[in-house]
């Protein structure tokens, strides 16, 4: 390995303890796409606001599937 | 690479990367259109910034003050409104001492417009509105009467001035609005409440005005009829549905605001007619028809303002989220609104939460009608027992559907009012959604049984039908013991009505040993044949739910990972290997149908995978070595309901022994000779026959038969071995009698044995209710035949058996007669009470935390007090140079470039904006002397410090006159120290550089100190030491006005000053600690106008200040001279002495009103100033010496 490659592993492995230190809840293949995105030039805020979005949306969408599941059980036709 | 590659290239990774971005974090599947608009979004987002600013802090910031401002001013609205409700709720009941009672009525209708237009149409707390919506309710149920009377008789008026009434409600609202901002700023030396309470004052002007009088009532009666509902609408068009012609229709997704009023305020600055278009905003409607809308919701139906959505899966662009993401979530099915409404009275809060909570009851009613519908459909395929489920689901919504349909007749009528609680209420939104309240538990209950019953459907009949009602059994058993009567009665009712095809079942087998109204296959037991070869023995074959098993384990191969080698045989890598057989039927133990045995080193597995049947008895086999072990398990494959399981062996040898009987051989043909022949016998039999059916009738009890051969225990043949009977058989021939008594006798020992079972079983284990045996009854079998009826037709079997059950609960209501007033003010006053404290202290906490009071105070003090030492001081120094130079000082924008420059820049809080002005009115009398070497230079003066509203009532234009005068007052101290000790300094320097001699220099030092300056003025007795033994009593009276003002009375004031405003609960009493503290700063200044004496005094102390430091060094320039200038000298001696004189003069007189104000016991602060100005009564021994 170059000394660029462990350079660059060590550096996500602290990012990765740093998010698991302030609860990102982010997994390190995530954390390198979000590395990645930055230094590809996207604003880190954006992105922030990106990610909390699409687990908010995630999140409601499957309770929503949760939901038409309860209703479907009732054995009603759809 | 050339840039567009380069770009395109970047471009493409980024894609990518956002690709697995929203994969990692969402879990869509790829190429699926939700992950395409997620991926849609995040790009946009990230290209173009959509919702982020160049600077978030600042935006962040500005937002969130201009959200803090609106809310308070909401707030703040809202307890003006309160409180002046709670005056008018006080001085009501002198009112109607006075007037008659037609007045006293208007003045309630016109407190309650007041009450309802400003406090309810504002965003309050959801609840409290709600609640406090229902006691107006109350109050308005009250007066009903009386204010109908008084409608109907004003109505002309109102049609007159129909067309005037909306204007003048918008108007009065924009008015007090304006009179709040305006008012609010002005009128600075009353407290909050007298300057944001202009309401009285209008309507003392409406008093006088008749015109404007008569405009007044037709605004209130137009405002009490939308309110009230009690007629309808004049400008209520039927044909636009909701729309008032009067408004525009609301456009489309329209979000509502929480800040109503408050968003309604910031628009009146902008213009007059944006209140109109805040209104035009939402689709302003009348109650009574949104209580049509919502009654015939509740109903099932569909109108204008309310659809009933399918269920949409997949894709469905509905445009909910912000961000257009969450359009591509599925949708439940359910009743929707179509259009926004909005009523004047409620608030958008409120409104949208009772039209909520009403869709969401619609709903599920709409459901579980759809479901019984389901249910009771004769091809649906359902069971009896799912059919009469299905049926007492569709009863319970019938009573529901009558409490709606009632309440839409009355919605119709002319006068839609309705008896609640013993006294009229109109039938407005509050009253519906009390109404129903008492269903909604119902109904979720309902929905509940509903999903578990649909839950618990298999393939098979009589599997389902045992899980139903083991499932609705349990469910009874457990509401038993919560607290809830309503919950079980319903439970019990459903629970009773869904067994009751099956003991009709049970009954028919027990009765008639067949198995014929067990159309759908849902009984326990499947078939008997009677075999005349074995001696008339029978064989029962259970049923069993060999299907389900069979699935069951399929899925648990498929879990496990493993296959199927052959039928019954699961071969598993991770448990072992199980092996299923089945085991041959066992009448006596019903628990033993399967056997299940796992070969493996999980055992514990074993216990988890049988979790999925009721019951099961498990024998464990460890080897010798611990290495394997053997599960068998012994799986409940029969259908026999929970509750019925101890009575099987019973039920069936019931059963069986009417087969023996009625059996088409030998035995049968036997009896019908002996029938034929012996009529007695006969009557015996169908004695015995009608026993037997009697006992079987549940509820009715054990009839005990006159005959006491008929009990079990008296029965000799009982005791009589089966066994013995065909030998007996054979050895008589076939006697009739004996094989008779015989024949009756088996079946009374095995019916009356398995009846009694079924007595107990109710008692047993259906303790749910003392009579619920009454209430679980059979039907007669002579009037009607449940066998003949198809499955279909059951609903109206059982609907007809349970006519007796439908009765009317009749309630007695009184209603308590109470005086109007009264009833007001208990229903009203403690809660506006609670509420006007609670906005207060929510306005406390705003003032406090969000728009930091206390950092901005603490601003004012570093400022106008110089409290930090460093804040102002070069400004001061400025000044003080140019009035020492004469030079003009008095330019505002040099003045103010050097204030911005003096401020220090702080991070935590934002300053007011502080600007120096210079008053050209100056008394004429301070003028007059305020050269600029006078210490009344500085008079004109005048900082001032403009915060935002809200702190502007805290900090407002009194209070700042007050902060200047102490700043002044200090910046004269410190002139006038700056003065002298600039002159002590030029004094030392001078020594220094003659270098004359050192004991002058020592001599200089210590006349500095004022203990020796006495003996020393005698000792040395030369006319400089003589001015400076002045110079130093002038600056020890100034260093201690100096220091009693900053360090005695600032730093304790302001600590207290802040823990008091912390404490405090209301806005007036912040306003009053701030002007008390500042009062009190301004009295220890000695500024107050009733020491004005003192405070010339001080003044005229540092003016000789200012004096001694201009004509000392002339003196000394003369002494230097000697005698060439001897005019000078002579001058500046004389000017001198007169300042020596007027300063003990002043001293004296300042010592003097000092002493005599301590010595009263006043001010106990002073003390310490007096012992500080006249130390060892200095000044009182020098004028003595003098």
């Amino acid at each position: 390995m170059s000394r660029a490659a462990a350079d660059a592993a060590e550096t996500s492995e602290v990012l990765f303890e740093m998010s698991n230190l302030l609860n990102t809840g982010l997994d390190k293949p995530t954390l390198n796409i979000l590395i990645e995105l930055c230094e590809n030039g996207v604003n880190p805020e954006a992105l922030a606001h990106v990610v909390r979005e699409l687990r908010r949306e995630s999140a409601a969408l499957k309770e929503a599937e949760r939901e038409a599941q309860s209703v479907s059980s009732m054995g009603l036709k759809l | 690479m050339s840039a567009s590659e380069f770009r395109k290239k970047s471009n493409q990774r980024r894609q990518v990367l956002i690709e697995n971005l929203v994969e990692s974090i969402t879990g869509i599947a790829r190429n699926t259109p939700n992950f395409r608009k997620a991926v849609k979004f995040s790009i946009e987002n990230i290209d173009d910034h959509q919702f982020l600013s160049t600077m978030p802090s600042v935006v962040d910031r500005q937002y969130k003050n201009l959200l803090d401002k609106l809310e308070f001013h909401s707030q703040i609205g809202k307890l003006n409104a309160l409180q002046h409700a709670v005056t008018r709720l006080r001085g009501i009941q002198d009112v109607t001492k006075d007037q008659d009672r037609e007045d006293f009525v208007y003045s309630c209708m016109r407190f309650l417009y007041h009450l309802s237009d400003r406090v309810l149409d504002y965003n309050i707390d959801n609840e409290r509105a709600i609640s406090h919506h229902r006691q107006l309710q109350f109050v308005e149920s009250v007066s009903a009467p009386d204010v109908h009377d008084l409608v109907s008789s004003l109505r002309s008026i109102n049609e007159e001035f129909a067309g005037d009434s909306g204007a003048e409600s918008e108007g009065t609202l924009s008015d007090w609005s304006d009179e709040e901002e305006t008012v609010s700023g002005e009128k600075s030396g009353e407290t909050l409440q007298k300057e944001t309470t202009p309401m009285d004052e209008r309507d003392e002007c409406e008093q006088v005005d008749t015109t404007s009088e008569v405009n007044r009532m037709s605004t209130v009666i137009g405002m009490e009829r939308k309110h009230v509902g009690m007629s309808k609408p004049v400008d209520m068009d039927p044909s636009l549905g909701f729309k008032l012609p009067r408004y525009v229709s609301a456009p489309p997704n329209v979000p509502l605001i929480q800040t109503n009023l408050a968003i309604a305020c910031a628009e009146m600055d902008e213009g007059r007619d944006s209140l109109s278009l805040w209104r035009s905003k939402y689709l302003i409607s009348h109650e009574q028809t949104v209580v049509q809308q919502v009654l015939q919701m509740l109903a099932g139906r569909t109108g204008s303002l309310f659809t009933w959505q399918g269920c949409t899966c997949g894709l469905k662009d509905v445009h909910v989220g912000s961000n257009d993401l969450r359009s591509f979530r599925d949708r439940c099915d359910g009743f929707l609104q179509c259009q926004p409404v909005t009523l004047t009275h409620l608030s958008p809060e409120s409104l949208s939460s009772i039209l909520g909570k009403m869709m969401k009851i619609s709903t599920k009613l709409e459901r579980l009608r759809r479901f019984s519908r389901q249910y009771l459909s004769p091809d649906s395929g359902k069971t009896l027992t799912q059919q009469a489920f299905g049926l007492s689901v569709s009863e319970t919504l019938e009573s529901f559907d009558e409490i709606v349909n009632g309440l839409i007749r009355t919605s119709h009528s002319e006068r839609p009012t309705l008896q609640v609680e013993g006294s009229h209420t109109s039938l407005t939104l509050i009253v519906v959604e009390r109404l129903i309240d008492s269903k909604v538990k119902e109904v979720d209950l309902l929905t509940f049984l509903a999903g578990g019953v649909s839950q618990r459907e298999v393939p098979s009949p009589s599997h389902s039908t045992k899980r139903i009602l083991d499932f609705l059994f349990d469910e009874a058993s457990m509401t038993r013991m919560l607290p809830d009567e309503g919950c079980y009665d319903l439970l019990h009712g459903i629970f009773t009505a869904t067994l009751r095809p099956y003991l009709h079942i049970l009954d028919h087998w027990l009765a008639e040993g067949s198995l014929e109204n067990d159309t759908c296959n849902e009984f326990f037991i499947q078939d008997v044949q009677v075999e005349q070869e074995a001696g008339l023995s029978d064989q029962v074959q259970p049923r069993t739910s060999q299907p389900s098993v069979s699935r069951y384990w399929q899925m648990f191969a498929i879990r496990q990972g493993g296959d199927i080698v052959d039928e019954g045989k699961i071969r598993s890598s991770s448990v072992g290997t199980i092996t299923i057989s089945r085991e041959s039927n066992s009448l006596d133990d019903f628990y033993t149908g399967m056997t299940i045995t796992v070969t493996g080193k999980n055992g514990k597995l074993l216990s988890a995978i049988v979790k999925g049947y009721i019951g099961a008895k498990r024998r464990v086999l460890v080897d010798l070595e611990d290495t394997v072990k053997e599960d068998c398990l012994y799986v409940v494959t029969t259908v026999v309901p929970a509750f019925f399981r101890p009575l099987c062996s019973r039920i069936l040898s019931a059963g069986k022994s009417v087969n023996v009987l009625l059996y088409d051989g030998d035995t049968k043909r036997v009896i019908r000779q002996v029938l034929t022949s012996q009529r007695s016998i006969l009557s015996t039999f169908e004695q015995r026959m009608k026993f037997r059916n009697r006992r079987l009738r549940i509820g009715q009890g054990v009839v005990q038969d006159s005959s006491s051969a008929c009990s079990a225990k008296s029965t000799p043949v009982k005791s009589r071995p089966t066994a013995d009977y065909p030998s007996d058989l054979a050895e008589r021939g076939g006697g009739g009698l004996v094989q008779l008594s015989w024949v009756f006798q088996q079946i009374h020992a095995s019916t009356t044995s398995s009846t009694e079972r079924v007595d107990d079983l109710f008692h047993v284990h259906l303790p749910l209710n003392d009579d619920m045996s009454c209430q679980v009854s059979f039907p007669d079998s002579a009037d009607c035949s449940f066998s003949d009826l198809p499955p279909s037709s059951l609903r109206h079997f059982l609907a007809s058996a349970d006519d007796e059950e439908d009765e009317e609960i009749s309630e007695d209501l009184e209603s308590s007669v109470l005086p109007f007033e009264k009833l007001m003010e208990e229903a009203l006053l403690k809660d506006l009470e609670r509420r006007v404290e609670d906005l207060n202290e929510e306005l406390v906490k705003y003032l406090v935390n969000k728009f930091d009071l206390i950092a901005h105070l603490n601003v004012l003090r570093r400022v106008y007090f110089m409290a930090a030492g460093d804040v102002l001081h070069e400004f001061a120094m400025h000044i003080f140079q140019k009035l020492d130079r004469n030079e003009p000082w008095n330019d505002p924008h040099t003045l103010n470039s050097l204030l911005q420059s003096s401020l220090p820049p702080s991070k935590s809080i934002t300053y007011g904006t502080i600007s120096a002005q210079i008053d050209a009115a100056q008394d004429p009398r301070k003028r007059k002397s305020a050269s600029d070497a006078s210490i009344f230079a500085l008079d004109g003066l005048y900082i001032s410090y403009s915060v935002e509203w809200p702190l502007n009532l805290i900090v407002n234009e009194q209070s700042l006159k007050t902060y200047n005068n102490i700043l002044i007052f200090l910046m004269q101290i410190k002139r006038a120290k700056i003065a002298l000790n600039a002159d002590t300094h030029a004094d030392k320097n001078a020594i220094v550089k003659d270098s004359e001699s050192e004991w002058e220099m020592e001599e200089l030092q210590t006349r500095d100190r004022i203990g020796q300056d006495a003996s020393s003025a005698e000792r040395y007795g030369s006319p400089n030491t003589k001015y400076l033994l002045l110079r130093a009593e002038l600056r020890h009276v100034v260093n201690n006005l100096e220091n009693y003002i900053m360090t005695q009375i600032h730093g304790s004031g302001s600590v207290m000053m802040e823990k008091e405003i912390r404490k405090s609960t209301n806005l007036d009493q912040i306003h009053s600690l701030h002007l008390r503290f500042l009062s009190r700063m301004r009295d220890r200044c000695l500024l107050h106008e009733r020491a004005a004496v003192v405070a010339d005094t001080a003044r005229k102390v540092l003016d000789l200040a200012l004096n001694f430091s201009v004509s000392y060094p002339r003196y000394k320039a003369s002494l230097q001279k000697g005698e060439e200038d001897w005019e000078e000298m002579r001058e500046a001696e004389e000017s001198l002495d007169r300042v020596s004189k007027d300063f003990h003069r002043c001293t004296r007189l300042l010592v003097v009103v000092l002493s005599k104000i301590v010595s009263r016991g006043f001010h106990p602060h002073l003390e310490d100033l007096l012992v500080r100005l006249s130390f060892n009564d200095y000044f009182d021994a020098s004028d003595s010496r003098r």
